[in-house]
């Protein structure tokens, strides 16, 4: 589902460069949950945005699907993102002036062909899933952090992606309430089949999904 | 609605950059409706010059000597005006009137004197103007010819000097001695209809003017087209003329110029304060030059505001990116965010200079009666100035506001990386 081969990213100023991922190849399978660890620095999130098509690589190419992404246009990589991406950030990236129910439904807003009425119905559905259909007109300085993220999540999924992308989704929790978003995460996995690619520190949050893939300066190392 | 409502919420998270922008814009709206006003009021149709766009004004002449170093410019003589101007084919009238207000004692007999501005007019210059008449009737061709002693008073003066408007065939007297007879009261005019403008109108024919055999005189006239668009045609006539009058003025030693004439009422205000001269256009594009440079001087500032407030917001920017928001809607979506906020401002700032321009109306068009006593108002109603033209103008002044404003920090913010600016990063 996802392929990377060959992709060097290469941060470049006028003072220095900093190679910040150096010849990653790897493949992540549909429905697999994955977790991406090492220190930080080391390159996990910038992989991540590779994978986001939120930045694009020095070097290397990227599919999914097995379509390359490097010759889709700008546009053609927005409305991938809206179909088959969703992410959840570690700051939750809510927007502060909209309240939770029109956070959730930006995805839909940016869909053609989705109605207002529909997206009401499926911001609803979703927030009823992540437990918050009570909270829909709250705005995010009205919540906690861990219903920050929670609304971040539904966010991601309210456009029904096949990709989640999580950076460290929980390392702005304490640790129930980061169990709380693992265990979200992990029911979008088993039980929606939805792909879950997860940046973290957390070794045994890492421990509980399918597969961990191990980083060090830049490089794969497991 | 979801602009406004977030708008309101951004506005009330930092109230200082939301009220500057809304002051800002208010405050440039402001001073470049005062501005669109006091030239539109000088050629939008208001009564008794309500058919502005059909006017063709003749403006003044242009005399020189044949043999050249002698060139003078004047207003016309009665009787070249009606050689060159009268009867054209395409024309329903031609109001021949003297050229500024003259400013008078005027009493009845026995009575108190007020100073008024009075103007000489030909019987024309009442289907040229439409005024209103309360009482009477003007002047008729029959008295005109035969230089009776005649006059139309507003109103106004009518209440001053009578107590009622009600005075058709009462007497008055101007200047202590001369004697004329009231025919009718119109309603005042206001002195930004400046060709029509005075407070009493006498025929021309009770003066010497009509009976003048010099070039030099002291009228000028507007020629009411049967509809807008004629004037080619007119001109073409004109020239016609002027070419059988010149045939007989170089036996004087004078040949005379028109200076392009006529002119179309936006062209006649042009000449009124810079001269009649040939080819007027060239101030069109001053007046669009100045109107640019008042649009971009604000929107210089209006746009480092929009910057700001876009700044505040990349992460925000690059959240909308990430979940499928295109460049292009991006931009669309700041410029129209921007432009309710450049509304917003312009109604505040439109609203202000429509009672600012109410208010002071006098001393904003105090200028336009020449020679005048001005003891008429300017009163310009408001209905006058609200009116579709000023309203066009708001919506088009605030969306060129807008784009100059918005449209290179959206195009910038649009352009950033989605991994950028969800980093915060700025540029």
């Amino acid at each position: 589902m996802i392929k990377l081969t060959g992709v060097n990213k290469l941060y470049r100023t006028s003072e220095i460069e900093t190679l910040a991922l150096e010849n990653v190849n790897l493949e992540i399978g549909k429905g697999e949950f994955v977790s991406v660890m090492g220190p930080s620095g080391c390159g996990k999130s910038t992989l991540l945005n590779i994978i986001g098509l939120l930045d694009a690589p020095t070097e290397g190419e990227v599919e999914i699907d097995g379509k390359l992404t490097a010759s889709l246009s700008d546009a053609a990589k927005t409305a991938m993102r809206n179909a088959r991406l969703g992410f959840v950030f570690q700051s939750f990236h809510l927007i502060p002036s909209l309240n939770v129910m029109d956070n959730v439904e930006l995805p839909l807003i940016y869909r053609s062909g989705v109605g207002a009425s529909e997206r009401r119905e499926r911001v609803r559905e979703v927030l009823d899933r992540v437990g918050l259909s009570h909270r829909m007109r709250h705005m995010p300085t009205q919540l906690s952090g861990g219903q920050c993220q929670r609304v971040a999540i539904a966010r991601a999924i309210v456009g029904n992606p096949d990709i989640i992308l999580a950076d460290e989704p929980t390392g702005n929790l304490d640790s129930r309430m980061g169990a709380e978003v693992m265990d979200i995460l992990h029911t979008l996995n088993k039980q929606d089949g939805r792909t879950v690619v997860m940046v973290t520190h957390n070794e045994e949050q890492a421990r509980q999904t399918d597969r961990i893939i191990r980083f060090l300066d830049g490089r794969q190392i497991g | 609605m979801r602009y406004i409502t977030q708008l309101w919420r951004e506005m009330r998270s930092v109230p200082l950059i939301g009220v500057v922008t809304i002051a800002g814009t208010a405050l440039s709206l402001f001073l470049i409706m005062i501005t669109v006003m006091l030239e539109d009021v000088k050629v939008a149709p208001i009564a008794p010059e309500s058919n502005r766009a059909r006017f063709l004004y003749t403006g003044r002449q242009e005399l020189r000597s044949v043999e050249g170093g002698n060139t003078r410019q004047t207003p016309y003589a009665y009787k070249t005006m009606v050689e060159l101007f009268g009867d054209i084919p395409n024309m329903e009238a031609l109001a021949i009137f003297s050229q500024g207000n003259s400013v008078s004692s005027v009493k009845v007999p026995q009575g108190r004197a007020f100073m008024t501005d009075f103007r000489h007019v030909n019987y024309e210059f009442w289907k040229v103007f439409d005024f209103t008449f309360v009482a009477g009737r003007p002047f008729n061709p029959e008295e005109f010819n035969s230089g009776a002693a005649l006059a139309v008073i507003t109103e106004d003066l009518a209440r001053k000097l009578f107590g009622t408007t009600d005075v058709a065939g009462r007497e008055i007297i101007i200047d202590q001695f001369r004697s004329y007879k009231v025919v009718g009261v119109v309603k005042d005019v206001p002195t930004v209809a400046d060709s029509a403008y005075a407070q009493i109108w006498i025929p021309l024919s009770a003066t010497g003017e009509v009976d003048h055999d010099e070039l030099n005189g002291s009228v000028i006239g507007i020629i009411l087209a049967d509809r807008e668009g004629r004037r080619n045609e007119v001109r073409a006539e004109i020239m016609r003329r002027r070419e059988i009058f010149n045939a007989r003025m170089k036996e004087l030693g004078w040949k005379h110029h028109d200076l392009g004439a006529p002119y179309l009422v936006t062209e006649f205000r042009t000449a009124m304060w810079n001269g009649f001269q040939d080819g007027m256009d060239m101030d069109k594009v001053r007046s669009g030059a100045i109107i640019f440079i008042l649009l971009l001087v604000p929107a210089i500032n209006l746009s480092s505001m929009t910057q700001s407030r876009l700044r505040r917001r990349v992460r925000e920017i690059g959240v909308r990116r990430a979940f499928g928001c295109t460049r292009s809607r991006l931009v669309r979506e700041i410029i129209a965010e921007n432009f309710i906020l450049t509304l917003a401002g312009g109604i505040i700032g439109v609203v202000a200079s429509l009672i600012f321009t109410w208010l002071g109306a006098d001393f904003l068009w105090s200028y336009d009666t020449w020679g005048s006593n001005a003891a008429g108002s300017a009163f310009v109603s408001l209905t006058t100035l609200l009116n579709w033209r000023i309203a066009l103008y708001t919506i088009v002044v605030c969306f060129v506001l807008n784009l100059l404003s918005s449209g290179i920090p959206a195009w910038r913010a649009a352009c950033m990386k989605p991994v950028d600016a969800i980093g915060g990063l700025q540029k």
